[in-house]
């Protein structure tokens, strides 16, 4: 059984009188502890994919299940509790909290759960030294260079030990060398660590790092998925 | 003021038995209250010279003793002295301001009030008999409906801080619907998020309601304010701090109500793309 299942989802948006078709009876499995590329043109559904996954919109019609529950079907309150404990969610403009240091930026999620002031401190240090920003736990997201802090983005998305991680566009906002560190680092998060990461971007390059290579236009996979050039390497 | 009357009539003016005794005795002296001592650098037994206003010319007396008033009501900044010193400078022998009555039962109050009143109905000088609250209250309406005048004041000061304080709010909220985007995609629940903006709007009110009242309960104290000498006693009392406290907890409904419910009913992906 497939980590996610999207089963013949519909997505649609009304704007204005218009109706917007994203998906029509979308199907796909992402298997657990792979890493997928969603690429495709603007518009063509990628973001919306990734915020049907994590639960923070819902399909018109059809199924989202991940790890078997079935998110399409939550409430609010169920998808906000789901979402902490099996999302992982990263951004292209990291949306990190301006007021908060790295260290309580990455501490965010575990606020929602259970564990010990101590337990939390272990597992921050221990998400920032996977990211190699242990000596960055003091700074402000204004101290740190654009790749640094979508590395502590990535620290926040994997200091709950989520199911999934999602990353919409991660290197869109980085030069060259910062997207390649994070690109590094997901790769190495996916085979020492065995996390999914299902990853959204335009930017062939950073597609060929994950092991599958979707392909959507217009709400439509064009091609089955194959597999990358590197992963194949 | 005869003297001896007024000192028996109120208990509440304390002072020692030889300066009481050397006002008595002095048709000059005066009895200060405590307050005034340090205002004007006077000292016991000096001759001060008060120059007069409604009275003009100048009047001096020697201060044979300073009062401390029991009660609050009694101002500790008054000047007291003898009425036929003043009888004899203004020529007007026998004509008084008002009387002070005791009464031995305060149910007999109103029957005595209309006795006194009827005695001097067809007199030269018609008496209006009344409590001493309502003797004092009369002193505050001289400056016009002072009650009325304070409580406009106050709402006026209450809705500009209203409109103050939830337009930070909403500024506030408005501002960071990227950062309640974020933390609703961590996990944080509506209930959550709602529950942050009202204690945010509540840390702002209590502060507000610390500094303002906390600052009232030692400010008034510390610089003795009486309203120039119209509002002896006045005090921050326990039941201002408790209207205080009410209308803080006013102000954090009305300026906390709607950021807080806009953020929890915030739609995530729309918020996501006004971040992105």
């Amino acid at each position: 059984m497939a980590l996610v299942e999207i089963r013949d989802v519909y997505k649609s948006f009304q704007r204005e009188e218009q109706r917007i078709d994203v998906f029509t009876g979308l199907t796909l499995d992402i298997e657990a502890g792979s890493f997928t590329a969603l690429m495709g043109p603007s518009g063509s559904g990628k973001s919306t994919l990734l915020n049907l996954i994590a639960g923070l919109d819902k399909p018109t019609r059809g199924t989202v299940r991940v790890a078997g529950a079935p998110v399409s079907e939550m409430s609010p309150s169920q998808l906000a509790a789901w979402r902490a404990r099996n999302i992982g969610f990263v951004f292209q403009s990291f949306n990190l909290l301006p007021v908060l240091t790295a260290y309580q930026n990455v501490e965010l999620p575990l606020l929602l759960t259970r564990l010990s002031g101590k337990e939390r401190t272990e597992r921050v240090k221990l998400a920032l030294d996977v990211v190699g920003l242990a000596d960055r736990a003091d700074h402000y997201p204004r101290q740190l260079s654009g790749g640094q802090e979508q590395r502590t983005a990535i620290a926040r998305a994997i200091v709950a030990d989520p199911t999934v991680m999602l990353l919409d566009e991660p290197t869109g906002q980085l030069d060259a060398r910062s997207s390649q560190e994070v690109l590094t680092l997901l790769q190495r998060l996916n085979s020492e660590f065995s996390k999914t990461i299902v990853i959204v971007t335009h930017d062939a390059h950073a597609a060929e790092r994950a092991k599958m290579i979707l392909h959507l236009e217009k709400g439509d996979l064009i091609e089955k998925p194959r597999v990358a050039a590197a992963a194949a390497r | 003021m005869d003297a001896e009357s007024y000192l028996k009539i109120y208990p509440e003016i304390v002072l020692p038995p030889e300066q009481r005794d050397a006002f008595l005795k002095d048709r000059t002296g005066a009895l200060i209250g405590k307050r005034l001592l340090p205002q004007f650098g006077w000292k016991l037994g000096q001759n001060v010279t008060l120059q007069g206003t409604i009275f003009p010319g100048d009047w001096t007396f020697t201060v044979d003793g300073v009062y401390t008033p029991t009660d609050p009501a009694i101002g500790d900044d008054v000047l007291i002295f003898h009425h036929e010193y003043f009888d004899e400078r203004i020529g007007r022998a026998g004509i008084a301001g008002w009387y002070i009555v005791e009464v031995d039962d305060p149910a007999h109050g109103p029957a005595i009030a209309k006795a006194i009143d009827d005695m001097f109905r067809n007199s030269s000088a018609p008496t209006k008999t009344g409590t001493e609250r309502e003797f004092q209250a009369s002193f505050a309406t001289m400056w016009g409906n002072v009650s009325f005048l304070m409580s406009t004041i106050g709402l006026a000061v209450v809705f500009a801080i209203l409109l103050v304080t939830a337009n930070a709010m909403m500024m506030s909220a408005r501002e960071r619907t990227g950062e309640i985007a974020v933390l609703k995609t961590v996990g944080f629940s509506d209930r959550l998020l709602f529950g942050l903006v009202m204690v945010e709007a509540g840390a702002m009110a209590l502060t507000g309601a610390v500094l303002g009242l906390g600052g009232a309960k030692l400010l008034y104290p510390a610089i003795n304010f009486n309203g120039m000498g119209f509002l002896p006693g006045f005090a921050v009392t326990t039941s201002t701090l408790v209207i205080g406290a009410l209308v803080a907890v006013g102000l954090m409904l009305a300026s906390g109500l709607v950021p807080a419910l806009r953020a929890a009913r915030l739609p995530v992906v729309q918020a996501l793309r006004h971040v992105e």
